[in-house]
């Protein structure tokens, strides 16, 4: 196990978990992953337990747990709508009517009193 | 600067001027000068006079000032409204209030004015198209033949209009023109009647040149949207394109046009985070998120758990250096964005980074950030798995072993001392001080602050239980007590005064019994009665004594209150008692009640059999010496009866293994014969454990060393299979000791059971 590797992880374990638990955890994963048949997974497992099975030990490794930052869900973005909008076809028609016309210096008169 | 200054100061000497002419001459001068706001005033200084030609001249300059705000539609509409009202048959007017009230999307007025116009003769080149388009946005179900004033080729553009607000792309697809705006409605006649890739290619025409730009944007955002879901690239070049061609028409973008660039980079963010591509996704937000101050907080948060993403991943990779960077640019975004998060599991962080960097003195600054940080005593709940105060506790610790390692033994105390200083009535920052003082063993200065703390507040519990721990620590008991017996008259539900007080004269009271004045630690149990009356230690340590002093009776309502606690653990303190002093049948009666109501675990079988099982042995002159092995011994009753018990212990217990486990450190070092069997039986249950052979080995050491070295040897093959150095040096260590002649004589429970084996100690 390296030195960021979380032990309540390996174990499959939250870090509320009892000793019990942990003890528990433990052996369920030995025997699945026994040495002779897995020595690496094996050894990440004792490690992790080995640091927390002594409460001593436990808070050590609690204490010295590196903190991963409160990811929010990630979610995906909602599916682009493939309609067309009354607002857009108006803004388009109206470009050709006068609507989109800026110079009216023929309705324009000159006053003066 | 220079020309925009003298600008002004030739306008403010307009207005000076003007300020002395009559009204009508200013009213002429500000609407040739293109004022109508000045014009409208000063000429409204004349309405009273009820003159048309005022009249005439106002209904103008509203005109004109309603025409020049035609985008600010409201004020617009007001201006041309007041300029109907003053002259009623003025056709221009009311085409101009139809327009504007058109651009308000007040469609059914605007109907209305726009015919009015028509009625009093107005005449325009785009009058049919854009009173019929009214026509077609107030009804766009209407049948177009009723606006019989409408030309065939204002009816040709009108049509497709119609029908794609009608919903009904048919009738744009089957007719009318395939060039500018027609390839424009046709193109969005196809998105409307689900033809996605047919509609992307109906709008992938060189509009720029085709369409007038508010279209030209309207085709740029669809052509965009329909690319958007096979081929992003294309979609982001149209619709980047779009946002230009809002801006050169002067027009806002469509509020689809921003929703969909905000998606399309949500997307895309989205794919780089779920395959875990942090360089990338920092990438892609770091221009949005350069000035943390005033960026989009969600976009902030996607950098922070990137950041976080590759601190971790140079963590892991032993990069500490690159790892300490990128959480030190979180803690930047976090110091101008609070909200985003707090920064303590960052602090945390940077100090194990310093601390793998071997950079002693930032990680024990680091560390002091942490405790800083901590909730004050008394604060806000606790919600850690680690109570604050047990925290705090080893913060300190490791603020003070860190800056001992930078050979800054000073800095710890000089931390909490500035502390101290920055807030000198705060008496928490000068516990945090003496406690400091204490972890950095300056016994006397810790003791000499928690008396500065009482002198200003004498009922500081705080400053007592520190005061308490320093005189329990210096063997103080009875000064210990005092204190803690202060801090209960303080607050009497102060459990740990009250537990530890209870601790302090329990330990007294058995070195007092141990000493052989029995009535003397009678009496101290009696007085620890008074602070801990349902201890079931207390108790049974009271009843114990009893028994030794003669008083069954007395004894046995200690321990009926013991049992009356509830707590399963009495019953096997009550049955050690019975069973330390001879009484087999009150312990046969006491585990029948255990086993009626249901207290009787296998823990408590294993446990009460293994006390038998030691206590069988008569104790050897020697003991401790050569150990308690006597061979060829017969067994006595409550040898006999611990075997049972444990097995039955063994029976019930949910793990054998466990509970062969536990029996040998019960038993062990009481009485190796009997765990020599226990250590077989292990070992046949869990041959792969060199644990269980390490057992073997030893108690095998006592008897036969020849097969206790076999033992051991195969116990050192499995633990290296299985990577447990730890293990291996142990293995090694006895069998070095074994080589010892006396090893046999001095047992071989002294490493399982966390004594020591040292030869000085024996000589």
């Amino acid at each position: 196990m390296n030195r960021v590797e979380d032990p309540y992880a390996v174990l499959g374990l939250t870090p509320q978990a009892a000793p019990e638990e942990i003890k528990k955890a433990y052996f369920s994963l030995v025997r699945a992953h026994p040495p002779e048949r897995d020595p690496e997974g094996f050894k990440r497992i004792r490690a992790a337990y080995d640091l927390l099975r002594i409460p001593e030990q436990r808070r050590q490794t609690d204490m010295l747990q590196l903190a991963q930052w409160p990811e929010p869900e990630l979610v995906g973005p909602d599916e682009l709508e493939l309609t067309v909008d009354r607002e857009d076809v108006v803004r388009a028609a109206r470009a050709y009517s006068d609507l989109g016309r800026r110079s009216w210096s023929e309705d324009c008169r000159e006053v003066a009193l | 600067m220079a020309k925009k200054h003298r600008r002004k100061q030739n306008k403010a000497r307009s207005q000076q001027k003007s300020a002395f002419l009559p009204p009508r001459e200013e009213g002429n001068r500000a609407f040739r000068q293109g004022e109508f706001g000045r014009a409208i005033k000063a000429w409204g200084k004349l309405d009273g006079e009820q003159d048309e030609a005022v009249e005439t001249a106002l209904a103008e300059a509203h005109f004109r000032r309603g025409l020049a705000a035609h985008q600010a539609g409201t004020q617009a509409v007001a201006d041309l409204r007041r300029a109907v009202e003053l002259c009623l048959d003025e056709g221009r007017y009311w085409y101009h209030l139809g327009l504007a009230l058109h651009r308000s999307d007040q469609v059914e007025e605007a109907c209305a004015a726009y015919a009015r116009a028509v009625d009093l003769g107005y005449q325009g080149k785009g009058l049919g198209f854009t009173r019929g388009l009214a026509e077609v946005e107030r009804d766009p179900g209407g049948d177009l033949d009723r606006l019989s004033w409408l030309s065939a080729e204002e009816r040709e553009g009108l049509d497709p209009v119609a029908a794609l607000l009608r919903k009904a792309p048919q009738e744009v697809l089957d007719g009318g023109s395939v060039d500018g705006p027609g390839a424009l409605w046709q193109g969005l006649g196809r998105l409307v009647a689900g033809e996605v890739e047919q509609a992307r290619e109906a709008l992938a025409f060189p509009g720029g040149q085709q369409l007038r730009a508010e279209a030209e944007q309207v085709r740029l955002f669809y052509l965009g949207l329909t690319a958007a879901k096979g081929d992003r690239q294309a979609a982001l070049e149209a619709w980047t394109e779009a946002s230009r061609a809002a801006s050169r028409a002067h027009v806002p973008p469509q509020p689809r046009l921003s929703q969909g660039l905000a998606q399309m980079q949500h997307q895309r963010l989205y794919e780089l985070q779920r395959e875990e591509r942090w360089e990338a996704v920092l990438k892609e937000v770091h221009a949005a998120t350069a000035q943390p101050r005033t960026a989009d907080p969600a976009l902030l948060q996607v950098r922070l758990v990137a950041l976080q993403h590759l601190a971790m991943k140079g963590a892991a990779a032993g990069e500490w250096k690159t790892a300490l960077d990128r959480w030190e640019e979180m803690g930047a975004i976090l110091r101008v964005q609070p909200s985003l998060g707090d920064r303590t599991p960052l602090f945390r962080n940077a100090a194990i980074g310093w601390e793998a960097l071997e950079e002693w003195g930032k990680a024990g600054e680091a560390w002091a950030a942490v405790l800083g940080a901590l909730p004050r005593r008394g604060g806000k709940k606790e919600t850690a798995e680690i109570p604050v105060d047990e925290q705090r506790d080893w913060l300190r610790r490791r603020i003070v072993e860190n800056f001992e390692r930078a050979e800054r033994p000073d800095r710890a105390i000089g931390y909490f001392k500035q502390m101290v200083k920055d807030a000198p009535d705060d008496l928490e920052v000068r516990l945090e001080l003496a406690e400091a003082l204490w972890d950095n063993d300056q016994i006397i200065a810790a003791r000499n602050e928690a008396r500065r703390i009482l002198e200003q507040d004498g009922k500081h519990v705080g400053a007592l239980m520190l005061l308490a721990g320093i005189h329990q620590e210096r063997d103080e008991e009875a000064e210990a007590e005092e204190v803690l017996q202060q801090v209960l008259e303080i607050d009497p539900d102060h459990e740990e005064a009250r537990r530890e007080i209870v601790d302090s004269m329990m330990g007294r009271g058995v070195n007092t019994f141990n000493d052989g004045d029995h009535h003397e630690a009678w009496a101290i149990y009696t007085e620890a009665l008074e602070y801990g009356p349902t201890n079931i230690h207390l108790l049974a340590l009271l009843g114990d004594t009893e028994l030794t002093l003669g008083d069954a009776a007395a004894a046995r309502e200690r321990f009926d209150q013991a049992l009356a606690s509830g707590q399963d653990q009495a019953y096997g303190e009550v049955f050690e008692c019975w069973a330390k002093h001879g009484e087999e049948k009150e312990a046969r009666r006491l585990l029948k009640q255990a086993e009626e109501r249901g207290a009787a675990s296998h823990i408590f079988y294993l446990r009460a059999g293994a006390f038998c099982l030691n206590s069988g042995i008569p104790p050897s002159p020697l003991e401790g010496l050569f150990g308690r092995v006597r061979k060829g011994r017969r067994e006595g009753k409550w040898e006999k009866w611990g075997r049972q018990l444990i097995d039955k212990g063994l029976d019930l217990a949910p793990d054998r293994g466990e509970a062969l486990d536990l029996v040998l450190r019960l038993v062990g070092m009481g009485h190796p014969e009997a765990a020599l069997e226990y250590a077989r039986q292990l070992v046949a249950l869990a041959p792969d454990s060199p644990e269980a052979l390490f057992s073997l080995g030893l108690l095998q050491g006592m008897t036969d060393a020849g097969a206790a070295k076999e033992t051991l040897q195969n116990a050192r093959r499995l633990a290296r299979s299985q990577g447990n150095e730890e293990l291996i040096r142990e293995i090694d260590r006895i069998r070095r000791d074994m080589d010892n002649p006396l090893f046999g004589m001095l047992g071989p429970g002294l490493d399982l059971f966390g004594g020591d084996f040292d030869e000085e100690d024996f000589f």
